[in-house]
C-alpha cells in the first residue's frame, strides 16, 4: 500500500535519513523503533507531508504522494503532546478534519458521535480539552484523527507524556481500536515493549537507517546486529576473536553463512542452569544475582566472560554467589551479529 | 493525483503574488508614512529650496537662543533622570525585599501613567498646584490672600515633577524586575564577611544594579528628552525643548520650516545614538515581574515598617493626587459643586477660541481612534505574521515608529505630505496615518508574542486533518491569537485617544481632537474655559482608565511584550 525508497533527508546538511526503504501492506501496524535522534520522527513526517525530502520517493499504491501537500493527503496524524485545539471544545477538536468535508452538519455530528463511541468519550462533547486527563487527552487525539476516515494512521509517539502505568493500558486499547477499524498504521516510539505490543512488524531504526525489519518475536529473539541486540537490552555479546579461541567455537561452530560476523549474541532466553556437571552444560561460576520480581538476574562467568541470564523466579533456591554449576546454551540461542 | 495542470499553475501562482503583495502592504506603509517623511525632513534641514543650504545649521551653532535650547533640552533631561531614578531606587528596594498587602495592585497601577496622555497628566498638575488649582484656590479663600501663594506654574520645578510623575514608575518597574531575580547569595555572602549600611549599597548592590540603572536612567533620558507637551502647556513661553522649538518654529514662524527641520535632525541624530546604547543596555537586562515574590518578606523591625511605609503613602501620593484634584477641579466652580464645565461641552461660546464645540472634539476623536484601531490592527497583524514566520530580521523596522518622537513624526508628515504626489494636508486622513504610525508598534508588540506561542504542533494537526494554510489560519491562528489582537487593538485606541505631539501638526483646525481642544482651552483665560479643559481631561483621563483596566485584566491571562 504504502512504499518508501531510498528515502533522504538531512538538517543544516547533518544527514538524518540515509537510504530508508520501508513498504507497507494495507492493514498492517508498523512500528518505527529507535533511540531518541534515529530519524523516526523524521520519517514520519516526510510520510505526513510535513517535510519534504531531499530525495527518494513516497508511493501510496503505487503513485508518488512527495508533491502532494499535507493536506491533501488524507493521513491522520496522531502527535506526541496530542496538539489539541485548546479554543475548541471534545466535539470540536474530533470534528475539526470532517469540516473539510463535503458533508451536511447532521452527518458530522453523526461521525463524531460514532468516534466517540469508538473511542468510549460519550458525553465528553462539550467537556474543554484543557480540563481533561491525560488518557483523555490521548483518546480526543485519537478520535480526531481517526473521525475523518484516513487513508493511513501515524501516531508519533502518541503515549509518551503519559505516565508508566496508563501506557500499558492505553496501548492495548489503542491496537484494539486501530484494528477494529482495519486501519493501516506507523506508529513511532523509543519504548520496545510498546512496540511488541502495537506492531505486526517493526522497523528497528538506527542513525537514519533501518537496523532490521520482522515480527516483534522475531526481532527480540534472532536481531541480525549489535546495535538490534544492544538496543533490546540484550548484553551477552562475545566478541569474535574471545568467541574463537574460546571452547564455545569447538561446539558452535558459524554457520557458513556467518562469516561476516563481527560478535556473537548468546540470548539469554535461550540459557538455563543446571546442577554442577550436568551432561551438556558448561561449567560456570555465579558472579552475582538480583531477584528482579518476575525473574532473577543472574551472572555468571566462563574464561573471563560474563553472561546475564533472567531465570523466571520461583520459591525454589537459587544458586548462591560463588557456587559452580553448569550452563545449558540452546542451539538456537548461539545468534551471529553482523 | 495529478497537479501539474498548467491552468492551476497558474491560478496558483496568482494567489502567491497576491498574498506576496498583502505581506508587503505594512512596509509600504512605513516606506511611504515614515521614511519619506524622515528623508524630507533631511531634505528640508539641508537644502530648503532645493539647492545645498546649510544656513539654518550656521544659525543653530552660532545664535545663543538655539544653543540656549539644546542645552536647556539636555540639562532637564539630565536632572529630571537623576531625580526619578533616585526616587525609584528606595521604592525598588521596598518592592524587591518586602511583602505587604495590595502589593500586587499597586505594582499594575505603577502601569497606569504608561497611558495617561500628556495632556491629561499636564492638566492634571495644573487643577492640583496651578494659579487656578485647588490647593491655591483653598489657600487663598482660606486666608483671603489676593495673590496666588504657590506659584508653581511656569517655573523649572513642576516640570521636573511632572516629569518624574511619568517616569518614577517606569523606573520602579524595571529595577524591581531586575532585583528580584538577582542571586541574594551574593549578599548574604558579603554580609557575612562583615559588609553592611552604606558599604553594602555601594560595594554590593549598586554595582549588582549597574545594567538596569544604566538602561533605566537611558529611557527615562530619552523620554525627558523628547517632552513636548508637558513643556508646552506648563512652561509657558520661558521654556523650550528641542520639541517644543520645532512647534513653535512651524507654526509661528512663516519661514521655519527650515530651522525646524533642522532642530528636528538633531533630535533625531541623538535620539539615534541614545536608542542604539539602550539597545545595547537592554538585552543584558531581563525583565521578570512573575518572580518579584521570591526574595521578599514581611517588615520586621519598627524601622523597616516606617520605611516601607513611608515609601508606599509617596508612591500613592505621587500617583493618585494629581489625578484625583483634576477630578476635584472638574466639579469645582467659583460658587462649590458645579457641573457646568460638563454641561458647557457641548456649547459654541462666542469667546471661544475653537471653531467647534469641544464636544465636536470627543465625536472626532472617537472617529479617529476607530480608524486608527482598524487600520493599525490590519496593518500590525499582517507585520506580526512577517515577523514570526517570514522576516524575523524586520522586528527593529518596525519598532522604529516607537523610537522617533511623536514631534518628529507630526513633523515630517506635516512637511512630506503638503504637495503632490501625496497631497493629504487638508485630509484628516492625515491624523489616522500619524496616529496608526504611533500605535503600530504597540500592535505588533503584542500579536507577535501571541502568535510566537501558539504551537507548530497544533498547525501540522489542522494541516493533516485536511486543512488548506488559511483556513489554519482562520480556525487556528486567528482564535489563539484573539487576545493578543484584542490587547493591541485596545492600546492603539488609546494611544490615538490621547495622542498629542504628532497631532499638533497633522490635526486641521475645525477637526481638532481631545487632547488639541485641551491644550487650547488651557491656555485660554476664563475660568469657563480651563474648566472646560479640566472636565474634558477627565473624560479622557476616564477612557485611558477603562483601557488600562482592560490592558491589564487581558494580559494578566499571558499575553504582550510590555
Amino acid at each position: 500500500m504504502l512504499t518508501v525508497e531510498q528515502l533522504h533527508h538531512a538538517f543544516d546538511r547533518q544527514p538524518v535519513l540515509r537510504g530508508i526503504n520501508l513498504s507497507i501492506d494495507e492493514g498492517e501496524i508498523v512500528c518505527l523503533l529507535g533511540p531518541s535522534g534515529c530519524g523516526k520522527t523524521t520519517l514520519l513526517r516526510i510520510i505526513a507531508g510535513l517535510e519534504k525530502p531531499i530525495s527518494g520517493d513516497v508511493k501510496l499504491n503505487g503513485s508518488s504522494i512527495v508533491p502532494v501537500p499535507v493536506h491533501q493527503r488524507d493521513f491522520g496524524l496522531m502527535f506526541q503532546d496530542f496538539a489539541l485545539f485548546p479554543h475548541l471544545n471534545v466535539a470540536q477538536n474530533v470534528a475539526f478534519g470532517l469540516r473539510m468535508k463535503p458533508l451536511s452538519s447532521a452527518e458530522q455530528r453523526q461521525r463524531v458521535q460514532e468516534v466517540l463511541k469508538l473511542v468510549e468519550l460519550e458525553g465528553y462533547e462539550r467537556r474543554s480539552v484543557t480540563e481533561i486527563s491525560g488518557g483523555e487527552k490521548q483518546r480526543v487525539a485519537l478520535a480526531r484523527s481517526l473521525c475523518p476516515r484516513p487513508r493511513l494512521l501515524m501516531l508519533d509517539e502518541p503515549l509518551g507524556s503519559l505516565d508508566a502505568a496508563l501506557r500499558q493500558r492505553l496501548i492495548l486499547d489503542l491496537k484494539q481500536i486501530i484494528k477494529s477499524v482495519g486501519l493501516t498504521a506507523i506508529y513511532v516510539t523509543h519504548d520496545q515493549q510498546e512496540a511488541y505490543t502495537i506492531a505486526d512488524r517493526i522497523a528497528l531504526m538506527n542513525a537514519g537507517q533501518i537496523e532490521q525489519i520482522d515480527a516483534p518475536a522475531s526481532l527480540y529473539h534472532r536481531p541480525h546486529t549489535r546495535f538490534a541486540a544492544q538496543f533490546l537490552g540484550l548484553e551477552n555479546i562475545v566478541e569474535m576473536q574471545a568467541w574463537r579461541s574460546s571452547q564455545f567455537n569447538e561446539r558452535y561452530t558459524p554457520p557458513d553463512h556467518a562469516g561476516q560476523a563481527k560478535a556473537v549474541l548468546l540470548h539469554p532466553a535461550g540459557l538455563t542452569l543446571a546442577e554442577k556437571d550436568t551432561p551438556g552444560t558448561l561449567p560456570v561460576i555465579v558472579v552475582s544475582h538480583m531477584f528482579q520480581g518476575r525473574f532473577y538476574t543472574i551472572e555468571v562467568e566462563i574464561e573471563g566472560l560474563r553472561l546475564r541470564l533472567d531465570p523466571p523466579s520461583s520459591r525454589n533456591s537459587v544458586p548462591h554467589v560463588g557456587e559452580e554449576v553448569g550452563l545449558r546454551i540452546q542451539p538456537e540461542a548461539v545468534l551471529w551479529l553482523d | 493525483m495529478d497537479r501539474d495542470n498548467p491552468a492551476v499553475s497558474a491560478y496558483t501562482i496568482g494567489l502567491r503574488l497576491g498574498w506576496y503583495g498583502l505581506l508587503a502592504v505594512p512596509l509600504l506603509f512605513l516606506l511611504v508614512f515614515y521614511f519619506y517623511p524622515l528623508a524630507s525632513i533631511l531634505w528640508v534641514s539641508l537644502a530648503p529650496d532645493g539647492q545645498p543650504d546649510l544656513s539654518s545649521f550656521g544659525r543653530l551653532i552660532l545664535s545663543p537662543y538655539y544653543r540656549e535650547t539644546l542645552w536647556f533640552t539636555l540639562w532637564q533631561a539630565v536632572l529630571s533622570t537623576a531625580l526619578t531614578i533616585g526616587l525609584a531606587l528606595p521604592g525598588a528596594y521596598v518592592f524587591t525585599r518586602y511583602r505587604f498587602p495590595g502589593k500586587r495592585l499597586l505594582m499594575a497601577l505603577t502601569a497606569l501613567p504608561f497611558v495617561l496622555p500628556t495632556v491629561v497628566v499636564a492638566a492634571a498638575f495644573s487643577a492640583l498646584v496651578g494659579s487656578n488649582g485647588i490647593i491655591n484656590n483653598a489657600l487663598e479663600r482660606l486666608f483671603s490672600l489676593e495673590t496666588v501663594p504657590i506659584q508653581l506654574e511656569r517655573t523649572l520645578a513642576l516640570i521636573l515633577i511632572v516629569h518624574v510623575f511619568y517616569n518614577y514608575t517606569l523606573a520602579l518597574r524595571m529595577i524591581t524586575g531586575y532585583w528580584a531575580n538577582q542571586n541574594t547569595r551574593i549578599e548574604e555572602a558579603a554580609r557575612v564577611l562583615g559588609s553592611h549600611g552604606w558599604r553594602l549599597w555601594w560595594e554590593i548592590r549598586l554595582p549588582a544594579l549597574r545594567p538596569v540603572l544604566l538602561a533605566a536612567a537611558l529611557l527615562v533620558f530619552i523620554f525627558t528628552f523628547t517632552s513636548f507637551g508637558v513643556i508646552l502647556i506648563l512652561g509657558g513661553v520661558r521654556f523650550a525643548t528641542l520639541e517644543v522649538e520645532i512647534y513653535r518654529q512651524t507654526v509661528n514662524y512663516v519661514n521655519g520650516l527650515p530651522m525646524a527641520a533642522a532642530l528636528s535632525l538633531v533630535q533625531i541624530v541623538i535620539m539615534g545614538a541614545a536608542l542604539i546604547v539602550y539597545t545595547r543596555l537592554q538585552r543584558r537586562v531581563v525583565v521578570d515581574l512573575q518572580s518579584a515574590e521570591s526574595v521578599a518578606r514581611q517588615p520586621r523591625t519598627r524601622g523597616e515598617k516606617a520605611f516601607v511605609t513611608a515609601t508606599l503613602v509617596v508612591i500613592v501620593v505621587m500617583l493618585f493626587t494629581p489625578l484625583l484634584a483634576l477630578v476635584i477641579r472638574s466639579f469645582t466652580g467659583t460658587e462649590g459643586f458645579t457641573t457646568e464645565y460638563y454641561t458647557a461641552l457641548g456649547q459654541n461660546s462666542r469667546n471661544s477660541v475653537l471653531f467647534v464645540p469641544p464636544s465636536t472634539a470627543i465625536r472626532n476623536s472617537l472617529l479617529f481612534a476607530l480608524v486608527t484601531t482598524a487600520l493599525s490592527v490590519f496593518l500590525g497583524f499582517i507585520a506580526a505574521y512577517l515577523l514570526t514566520r517570514r522576516a524575523r530580521w524586520l522586528d527593529p523596522i518596525f519598532m522604529l515608529p516607537l523610537a522617533t518622537s511623536a514631534v518628529t513624526l507630526g513633523f515630517g508628515l506635516f512637511i512630506a505630505l503638503d504637495s503632490p504626489p501625496l497631497n493629504l494636508r487638508r485630509s484628516p486622513l492625515l491624523v489616522v496615518i500619524a496616529h496608526t504610525l504611533v500605535a503600530l508598534p504597540f500592535v505588533v508588540r503584542s500579536v507577535v508574542p501571541a502568535l510566537r506561542s501558539v504551537p507548530a504542533p497544533l498547525r501540522e494537526a489542522a494541516a493533516t486533518l485536511g486543512a488548506p494554510p488559511w483556513k489554519v489560519w482562520l480556525w487556528v491562528d486567528l482564535p489563539l491569537i484573539s487576545r493578543g489582537l484584542v490587547v493591541g487593538a485596545t492600546f492603539a485606541f488609546t494611544v490615538s485617544m490621547g495622542e498629542f505631539g504628532a497631532s499638533t501638526f497633522v490635526a486641521r483646525p475645525d477637526t481638532p481632537t481631545i487632547p488639541i481642544v485641551i491644550f487650547r482651552l488651557l491656555g485660554q483665560p476664563g475660568a469657563v474655559n480651563y474648566g472646560q479643559g479640566i472636565a474634558l481631561s477627565v473624560l479622557l483621563m476616564a477612557v485611558c482608565a477603562v483601557s488600562f483596566v482592560l490592558i491589564e485584566r487581558i494580559r494578566t491571562a499571558g499575553v504582550g511584550e510590555f
